[in-house]
């Protein structure tokens, strides 16, 4: 049996985001496949256990604490990256989400959109569509030299919903559209050195701080055809596939991934 | 990655490698013996699986089945016409009396002419043209999926692929000759998504979009103007290879694929 086409041996993936739910699905996804993990994550506290989880996997793990928002931090982010592991070949970007969690970077929240000022429908586009995007260019000139580089970016079904599943995504949805259509300039771009995807993912249960309840999520499994909601590695799974040779004819496309909705 | 509901994320096991491999599946591959099913075919026994080639023409199923064990994996061909009922129902019925099991079913027959229907502008086709079509294309597809799920259901668990083309994705206007194909592989697109519907939950049926894979057929009848558009459209600059189709056919049809369902992988290259 050979499952040398999803080996990620001897290179390396930055994963922003990379202490969350999705973030954490993919670490154990690309340390499972032999990769080193670069976590590049907000709040610093959630980076150790992260690391842990990498590290008993048998992978090394780099964690850099570093708001995606801004690129000095990024060109610091790549600069740690390569004095550590020497070259970068996969970018995953799962920062972002429908509402800001981290006091540190721009704040913005959900509502729908007659409750929604300005500043907030402008920081889910900066949450999800300007982190993606500067990431990425900072990154760019390495993933060129890497001969098998890949950005994978998280995109959303809200962004592909032609029925919002609530009105307090709708600058969510907005936005993620919005990560899907860079993801095809980011191809058409980058390319051919480069192959630059996009998972959208359906109902995704993270892991939340404690107390914290989400009934939604036993409601939503029953819409789902399998049946359940998905986790963390359901998308790590994907995110892995598309940055290893095994999709090396996936280029500038969305992947929906929700389970069956 | 278990079909249970799962109470907490953070009690999921670990991820491994291994939720790629198709070790102790079986996977019948309609269209099997050439082109891209022959690819695939391959692809699924690297990864593990005991497979069974279903297709018309024995002489070319032999030569596969040959291919694969020499590799030392399993194979069988089961030579099949796709348009009649009674000789996938023999397929089904020999597949489990052969291995006691069937995990996998990969779409793969299909074509955008073939001996029985031509391509060509619309004005240029007969009824028969656009019947014969659909029956190799679409309804293959159902016939094979409709004899399998009833094992699927009993082992409740299964994975079904059809193929589907970018030509049903194309927002642009298509080319010209190719609009019966397209639509067929729109219709492959939609079914794919009631079976995932009708069937769940413990069967997840999806959908590959191929785009420009030189298959033997195409570089028999292809003029070379055409393949040097087709390729100017590739962002990557080359067209599909067999570890291509077979990389992207393994994820779906392993655990690694457990939440892809009722959906499509698009793969073209950037097209």
């Amino acid at each position: 049996m050979d499952l040398s086409r999803f080996s990620m041996e001897g290179r390396t993936v930055i994963i922003t985001g990379g202490s969350g739910g999705i973030g954490r699905g993919c670490a154990r996804a690309f340390a499972s496949a032999g990769a080193n993990i670069v976590i590049a994550s907000v709040p610093a506290d959630s980076i150790p256990p992260a690391l842990e989880e990498i590290e008993k996997l048998g992978s090394q793990a780099l964690g850099i604490s570093v708001n995606v928002a801004e690129p000095l931090e990024l060109d610091r982010m790549v600069g740690e990256t390569l004095q550590r592991f020497g070259r970068i070949d996969a970018l995953i970007n799962v920062a972002g989400g429908s509402y800001s969690r981290n006091p540190d970077m721009p704040q913005y929240k959900r509502s729908s959109l007659s409750e929604m000022d300005g500043e907030d429908f402008v920081g889910a586009y900066v949450g999800n569509v300007k982190t993606a995007f500067l990431a990425s260019r900072a990154v760019i000139p390495h993933l060129q030299k890497s001969g098998k580089g890949s950005i994978t970016n998280i995109g959303s079904i809200a962004g592909l919903d032609r029925k919002p599943s609530s009105p307090d995504i709708a600058a969510y949805g907005t936005a993620k559209a919005a990560v899907h259509s860079l993801t095809v300039h980011m191809a058409h771009q980058w390319g051919p050195q480069v192959r630059v995807n996009c998972i959208a993912p359906g109902t995704i249960d993270t892991p939340r701080p404690e107390g914290t309840v989400r009934p939604e999520m036993a409601q939503a499994a029953q819409r789902i055809a399998v049946g359940r909601v998905g986790v963390g590695d359901d998308i790590g799974s994907v995110a892995l596939f598309l940055a290893s040779d095994a999709a090396g004819f996936v280029n500038g496309i969305v992947i929906p991934v929700h389970g069956g909705e | 990655m278990s079909n249970e509901a799962n109470p907490n994320p953070e009690d999921v096991p670990f991820f491994s490698l291994e939720a790629y491999s198709l070790a102790q599946r079986v996977a019948i591959v309609s269209g099997g013996s050439d082109g891209i099913g022959r690819m695939i075919a391959h692809g699924f026994a690297d990864a593990g699986a005991r497979v069974v080639i279903a297709a018309r023409g024995e002489e070319k199923i032999t030569k596969v089945v040959a291919e694969i064990e020499a590799k030392g994996h399993q194979a069988v061909g089961i030579p099949t016409d796709a348009t009649d009922p009674d000789a996938i129902e023999h397929l089904v019925n020999r597949t489990v009396t052969e291995f006691g099991q069937i995990d996998i079913l990969m779409n793969v027959v299909g074509g955008s002419q073939g001996p029985t229907f031509k391509r060509g502008p619309l004005l240029e086709l007969s009824k028969e043209d656009f019947n014969e079509a659909f029956n190799i294309n679409v309804t293959s597809a159902f016939l094979f999926s409709k004899a399998v799920v009833p094992y699927m259901l009993q082992q409740e668990s299964g994975v079904i692929i059809n193929m589907a083309s970018i030509g049903a994705r194309d927002y642009r206007l298509p080319e010209t000759g190719m609009s019966v194909y397209n639509m067929t592989k729109a219709s492959v697109m939609h079914l794919t998504r009631s079976m995932a519907k009708e069937w769940a939950p413990n069967i997840r049926v999806n959908c590959i979009n191929a785009g420009h894979f030189i298959t033997p057929r195409r570089a028999r009848t292809e003029q070379p103007e055409r393949r040097a558009r087709s390729l100017a459209e590739i962002e990557i600059n080359r067209f599909g290879n067999p570890s291509d189709i077979a990389g992207a056919a393994v994820f779906i049809a392993s655990d690694a694929g457990a939440f892809f369902n009722g959906s499509y992988l698009d793969l073209h290259g950037g097209t």
